[in-house]
């Protein structure tokens, strides 16, 4: 999951990361915001489990409980619309704490068309 | 098609490692892999029936179960189907993946099984996430096996405005794609179909290489499957659902554990009163059977070692099958529904400040039944560290066995206070769950010190569970189960049996002078009454009665007597009088026979014991637990409960009353009654004094005393030295406590 201009240890508070999205931590995102995730400060086996499980840098979730665990739906690619599952993911709130997410709650889903 | 069967034989083995892919050569092996939560085991239940067996994967923990599939109508030949663990991906430093990865390279296959590749990998996915799920579809393709792939739940994705065309996920996957639905056995029939016409797959986008990029792969693959109308569709499939809203309360911080203890308390409240009925038929099969026996055996070594060894001790562990199965089926309904996951999560909040996860409360959970059970689902628990913790103290959990302890010396505590008694039981439970979070939190700082892995979990959403499923996984674990006390607890039974009936001892003069006692009565209720009393009058010639063959006689003869002999006239007008009272009936002498008979027979019972080697080395011990107040019988009742804790409550009635259990209605109640005025050596003390019973009490809810959780400790935590461990310190914790309490109440 690690991408270009992650330091691992650097993104202690939430701020502008060096692709220039405004970036906050899962675990301060509000109830109902969406975001997509664009970097994370995991140990190597935690974002193993939470990429296969779905939960990987660009994807876009929905927050649905914040704390102890905080949960999550995953829904794929922005405007991707088959990639997503009933599925919600629970995740203890010091790996939400490590998880860095670009509110999009505000943008709109377009459709669009297949391939 | 070409019939790839033979291609996809030799191409299997060619992954393997050269031994031959079967025992027989005619029959394939078909692995089953996919995500947690797709319904896959569902679907090995309907591909299987109930014929199953379950072993576990050589050098894990890890279950495997392995099913032999006729061939269908159609043809085809025999296959044998491994559930292999649900996985998110093959590439995983998990034990499951790893498992995963070696049966599909063959170089692993469950115990019992020859090691080879399988000819065909089914990959069961879930069709509500299609795109997550193809990524592990991906991980499989690149070991080159024929592989199917099964779109399990591909009604609910349709429901969500997502139509999963199999045809164009096939044509997409270059492989048999069928569409199921595991819970109504809708598309088995074509998935036997497509196993059998399986091939190594050949999709339209090779598989990249790298992690990250299987990704868009799976994403891309999943975009090629759906129907062509549905396409261009965009359903907001993150918007809030039912299950949503429930979580809202299931896992809110206040409500949410109240929500548990509602459901736990409801599902044990279920448990005991439905598990009461069974039990009782089984405990009534049972003492059918030895009493069957004693009736239809002479009396020997034989009749002994079948009524008291075999029948009565296996009886005693059977009993509490229909908890195990009631309480498997319970868990296996509510883990369908998708609550537990959420319970976990609500309990990790709880357990984690004793370095705990919340997967540990199903096993913890479980022991409450059983030990056996708990301990082994404690293979949910995915760090090694996390699950050994669990393993070393699921046995402080208060489990059936214990029951009967609890009964006794909650009774004998609060003889005629049921609300005392009550709450006595209810602190035994607590106690347990105590003693058990706290050893965790030592053993997580000490010998298991490290990191907890932070929890990650799917929430399924809720769902009506599948009965079927629940009662095939509860078939599976009685089964277990019934093994087990078919071998390992039958062996201990026998074992203690011959402790407890070896070398066989003689009575003493004690036991012959009542016995001679007994057959006077017996004589002289015959001859009638009369002269029995008399003839005990020790200040009478013993031949004085003979020939007093009905009152009458006796009153004549008395009455000449008071005449002839005039010196002890008062004595004989005494007799008379006894005798016109009818003080002697012959159906009291008889009465009074059968009770000095069973006099004997007890003390004979107790003596036995005490001279067997059970007795030798409970007197042998007994110093060891003088400071917890126990005497020598309460040592032999607690080293006879090291083998099963539930032995003692029969350990005791012999070695105080004589007798294993009650012989008739009401004699429960003389039973308890002999317990509790039962004395020590000294003749005085009370054996159970409420000190000692205290003692006792606190002693048997910490004392590991059950081998088969042992021997099953072992096994899971992969080693003697834990069973070792479990046993010193459970054992040192019980003994400490139990040395306090006494010596706090005496």
């Amino acid at each position: 999951m690690a991408q270009a201009g992650l330091q691992l240890g650097s993104a202690t508070h939430s701020g502008e990361n060096a692709s220039g999205f405004r970036l906050r931590r899962l675990s301060e995102m509000g109830v109902g915001e969406r975001g997509i995730v664009r970097e994370h400060q995991l140990e190597a086996e935690d974002a193993a489990l939470l990429r296969a499980m779905g939960l990987s840098v660009g994807v876009t979730l929905r927050v649905f409980r914040l704390g102890e665990p905080t949960v999550v739906a995953v829904g794929g690619v922005t405007g991707h619309c088959k990639c997503g599952g009933l599925c919600r993911i629970g995740v203890a709130r010091r790996l939400a704490e490590k998880i860095l997410v670009e509110d999009v709650t505000t943008m709109v889903v377009v459709p669009v068309s297949a391939g | 098609m070409s019939d790839p069967c033979c291609q996809s034989g030799m191409d299997g083995q060619s992954a393997g490692t050269g031994v031959s892919a079967g025992a027989d050569a005619d029959v394939r092996r078909i692995a089953l892999v996919g995500n947690p939560n797709t319904g896959k085991t569902t679907l090995f239940n309907r591909l299987s029936g109930l014929r199953h067996k379950t072993g576990n994967f050589p050098g894990t923990t890890l279950e495997a179960r392995v099913a032999r599939v006729k061939a269908g109508v159609e043809g085809g030949r025999d296959a044998d189907l491994i559930d292999l663990p649900g996985i998110y991906s093959l590439e995983l430093e998990q034990i499951e993946a790893q498992v995963c990865r070696e049966v599909l390279a063959g170089t692993s296959a469950p115990k019992g099984e020859p090691l080879g590749a399988p000819e065909c990998a089914v990959v069961v996915t879930d069709g509500t996430n299609l795109a997550r799920n193809l990524m592990l579809v991906g991980e499989v393709f690149r070991r080159r096996l024929p592989t199917v792939v099964v779109v399990n739940m591909a009604d609910l994705a349709e429901a969500k405005g997502m139509r999963i065309d199999a045809g164009r996920l096939g044509e997409a996957l270059g492989c048999g794609v069928v569409l199921t639905n595991a819970r109504t056995g809708e598309g088995v029939d074509d998935l036997r179909r497509a196993i059998r016409a399986a091939r190594i797959p050949t999709p339209v986008e090779a598989v990249p290489p790298g992690e990250s990029q299987i990704k868009h792969w799976a994403e891309e693959m999943a975009d090629r499957g759906l129907h062509p109308d549905d396409a261009g569709n965009v359903v907001d499939i993150l918007e809030e659902t039912k299950s949503d809203r429930a979580d809202k309360i299931v896992m809110h911080p206040i409500v949410g554990p109240l929500v548990f203890a509602a459901v736990m308390t409801g599902l044990f409240y279920v448990l005991f009163v439905l598990a009461q009925y069974p039990m009782g038929w089984i405990e009534g099969i049972f003492g059918y059977g030895t009493a069957w026996i004693e009736g239809h055996l002479p009396e020997g070594i034989l009749r002994d070692l079948l009524a008291n060894g075999i029948v009565a001790g296996v009886g005693s562990t059977v009993i509490f099958l229909p908890q195990i199965c009631l309480l498997f089926f319970l868990i296996a309904l509510l883990e369908d529904t998708g609550y537990l996951a959420r319970g976990a999560f609500v309990m990790d909040r709880i357990l984690r400040p004793f370095g705990l996860p919340g997967h540990a409360f199903v096993p913890l959970l479980s022991a409450h039944a059983c030990a056996l059970p708990g301990i082994m689902a404690t293979r949910a628990i995915p760090d090694p560290k996390e699950r050994l913790a669990t393993i070393l103290v699921t046995p402080f959990m208060t489990c059936s066995a214990r029951l009967p302890v609890y009964v006794l010396l909650t009774t004998l505590l609060f003889k005629d206070r049921p609300g005392m008694a009550a709450l006595a039981f209810v602190g035994c439970y607590a106690l347990g769950i105590c003693a058990g979070v706290l050893s965790a939190l030592v053993a997580r700082r000490t010998i298991l010190r490290g990191k907890s892995r932070a929890m990650v979990l799917e929430l399924p959403s809720y769902k009506v569970p599948s009965v079927r499923t629940a009662v095939l996984g509860t078939v599976d674990r009685g089964w277990m189960f019934l093994k087990n006390a078919g071998t390992t607890i039958l062996v201990i039974c026998v074992v203690l049996w011959w402790l407890g009936a070896y070398p066989r001892v003689e009575p003493s003069p004690e036991i012959a002078a009542i016995r001679q006692q007994v057959a006077k009565l017996e004589q002289s209720a015959k001859i009638g009454g009369t002269g029995v009393s008399l003839q005990s009058n020790p200040s009478l010639k013993p031949d004085v009665s003979v020939g007093w063959r009905d009152r009458e006689t006796a009153l004549q003869s008395f009455r000449k007597l008071v005449t002839d002999d005039p010196d002890r006239a008062s004595m004989y007008l005494d007799w008379i009088d006894a005798v016109e009272r009818n003080v002697f009936s012959p159906e009291e002498l008889t009465a009074k026979a059968q009770q000095l008979s069973s006099d004997a027979d007890h003390l004979e019972a107790r003596e036995a014991k005490q001279g067997s080697f059970l007795g030798m080395l409970g007197e042998g011990v007994q110093p060891v637990f003088q400071p917890l107040g126990f005497d020598w019988q309460l040592t032999i009742g607690v080293m006879a409960s090291f083998a099963a804790r539930e032995v003692f409550v029969s350990t005791m009635n012999v070695v105080i009353a004589g007798q294993e259990e009650a012989e008739d209605e009401g004699g429960e109640q003389r039973l308890m009654e002999q317990i509790q005025e039962a004395k020590r050596s000294d003749g005085v003390t009370a054996v159970f004094t409420p000190a000692t019973s205290w003692s006792l009490l606190v002693f048997f809810v910490l004392a590991m005393q059950c081998l088969p959780t042992l021997a099953v400790t072992a096994r899971e935590a992969g080693g003697y030295k834990w069973a070792l461990v479990q046993f010193v310190w459970m054992s040192a914790v019980a003994y400490v406590a139990a040395m306090i309490v006494y010596q706090v109440m005496k």
